[in-house]
């Protein structure tokens, strides 16, 4: 065996030897893909079959082929569209403020120069607390009864039922997911606020640029790429938003997400059918919300290049 | 004048992280606070006096003792399940590259959107014919590999600079010794953040263990708060709570301290 690998030929022992290399590779990836099969893959495909019929976890056998009624229910049904349209809202507003609030906290990390790795550690201080425990937090911090949040607003009035109507149940919902992740997203700027040369923002500060042009064609511009990978991050990540509007409401006056939904069709009401038609749907607006996000950043991008 | 305004905004910024450390204050030192003095005078944080009664009685109760047994066997099965077997396949598919490797990369990226809520049901379906239902394994096994890790973990193998390899080449080193002295140690920094990254994320999980656990037996901290903290009434008992919700926030803490640099380094790799 030896000297048969030594008296063949140099090259024919670089390709045996890349053969090897290649089945380890192999071998080291297989794990990971069989489990990423089993408990992705195939529940994706399973949810799109089941989806196809209606089917009672009470009554499994009277499962009865619909084709695409599930979802001719689901997409005729205003339930969802409300719903839809509260995750869309919550992802938009969030991320939105997160992204502004975010990047204030990752600049001024950025700049400070005392204490760096206690200020880092402390920002991420709601990034670690369960969120659970955030929302009752919250909760309690708007409830009617005693909040204080009513008290510390001076245009509130003192007995405003945060909880009682939509829009004031929404901002409750929203100011804890903001909060509890914020951080997070400022932690993300700053890795992309890493990568900005300081002698770039000096020269552009030299040249007598101000402090908002720095901002907007030096700094920004060098982080688009944090910002994008921010934004997927966290707008993919509230899009499922369930934990908050579970402790904070329930769903009550209108504040259920698309997850919540889902939850609320198989857990509560057993139906299978139905629920794995909108887990393809909540599956769909996912990978629908990643495409857009990465087309906006890819024509921002290309635009970014042309102008410079 | 800049200068002024320079000191301003940042004056300004440091007020407005004041603001969101607030929350956090209140939910520490209601941890200090007995619930009823809590519930009525929440920002008065001395108010009922300060003391580690809530702690005592969380850390009496062997239930509460039994949750964070719980979460710590679970998240570190997870982490440590994706951690391994993340990081073998990143090795094949950064560094040994073989053919169709590409194909296999791509697939993981595209699952890394998808969300527990879309595969819970399926999943929840094969984890009931597997009997696994209220089980620990049940907590774990859906999320042994992540797509996420994979990918992160990937690119950290990928960017071992050739030279290196090529003198270890040179040297005669196999692939294995390869993998074991140079792929590995440059791979470590993203393994222990992503490993951090995902302990976090995993030790926060309510959604899953809340569909798949049926008692409190198996229950982890979030799951429990949830469930058997809030009192009959509905109204949660504020101190015992805040002082669960701050002792699980230590274990976090000491880990984030640990691994903050690598952490924000992670992220820079990622984009």
């Amino acid at each position: 065996m030896s000297t048969e690998t030594a008296g063949a030929p140099p090259r024919a022992r670089v390709t045996d030897r890349s053969r090897s290399e290649e089945r380890l590779a192999w071998r080291l990836v297989a794990p990971a893909v069989v489990v990423m099969l089993a408990v992705t893959a195939y529940p994706i495909l399973r949810a799109l079959y089941l989806s196809l019929f209606q089917y009672r976890a009470t009554a499994p056998d009277d499962r009865e082929f619909l084709g695409i009624d599930n979802y001719v229910t689901v997409l005729t049904d205003p339930l969802w569209w409300r719903d839809v349209w509260n995750t869309v809202l919550i992802m938009v507003v969030t991320v939105g403020v997160e992204l502004v609030i975010g990047f204030a906290f990752a600049y001024v990390m950025w700049k400070i120069i005392f204490a760096r790795g206690l200020i880092r550690t402390s920002i991420l201080i709601p990034y670690g607390i369960i969120t659970v425990v955030s929302a009752f937090a919250w909760q309690f911090a708007f409830s009617l009864n005693n909040g204080f949040v009513n008290g510390w607003l001076p245009f509130m009035d003192s007995d405003f039922n945060w909880f009682g109507q939509h829009w004031s149940a929404m901002t409750a919902i929203m100011v804890s997911e903001i909060w509890k992740t914020t951080p997070f997203m400022a932690l993300l700027l700053l890795a992309g606020l890493s990568q900005v040369s300081g002698d770039m923002v000096e020269a552009a500060q030299v040249d007598g640029a101000s402090w908002w042009q720095r901002l907007y064609k030096v700094i920004l511009p060098n982080m688009r790429a944090a910002i994008m990978v921010a934004v997927l991050f966290r707008a993919l990540d509230a899009f499922r938003i369930f934990d908050n509007i579970y402790v904070m409401t329930r769903g009550a006056q209108n504040t259920e997400s698309v997850s919540f939904l889902t939850y609320r069709q198989v857990i509560e009401q057993f139906e299978l059918g139905l629920g794995s038609a909108l887990s393809v749907l909540l599956f769909l607006s996912v990978l629908l919300i990643a495409f857009v996000l990465v087309k906006l950043f890819r024509v921002d991008l290309a635009a970014a290049r042309r102008e410079s | 004048m800049t200068a002024v305004r320079e000191v301003l905004t940042r004056a300004g910024l440091i007020a407005f992280g004041a603001l969101f450390a607030v929350p956090y204050a209140l939910i520490l030192t209601a941890s200090f606070r007995p619930s009823e003095s809590v519930a009525r005078a929440p920002l008065d944080i001395f108010g009922g006096g300060w003391s580690l009664g809530n702690y005592r009685a969380v850390l009496a109760d062997n239930d509460v003792l039994g949750f964070y047994v719980n979460s710590v066997i679970v998240t570190t099965a997870i982490v440590a399940a994706e951690v391994v077997l993340g990081a073998a396949a990143a090795i094949a598919l950064g560094h040994l590259r073989p053919a169709g490797g590409r194909v296999v990369g791509a697939l993981v990226v595209a699952t890394i959107s998808v969300p527990i809520q879309a595969i819970a049901v399926t999943n929840y379906l094969t984890i009931d014919r597997l009997d696994l239902v209220n089980t620990r394994l049940g907590l774990i096994v859906p999320f042994a590999a992540s797509a996420f890790g994979i990918y992160l973990m990937t690119e950290y193998a990928a960017a071992v600079p050739a030279s290196q390899l090529d003198s270890a080449r040179v040297f005669g080193l196999g692939p294995l010794s390869r993998i074991r002295h140079i792929v590995l140690p440059h791979m470590r920094p993203g393994i222990v953040a992503f490993a951090a990254f995902a302990f976090v994320g995993w030790w926060n999980e309510f959604f899953w263990p809340f569909i798949v656990l049926q008692g409190p037996e198996l229950a982890t901290v979030p799951f429990s708060i949830q469930t058997y903290i809030v009192n009959p009434g509905g109204l949660p008992d504020w101190g015992p709570m805040m002082a669960a919700g701050a002792l699980a926030l230590l274990p976090l803490m000491i880990l984030l301290v640990l691994v903050q640099r690598s952490f924000v380094r992670m992220f820079a790799f990622s984009s």
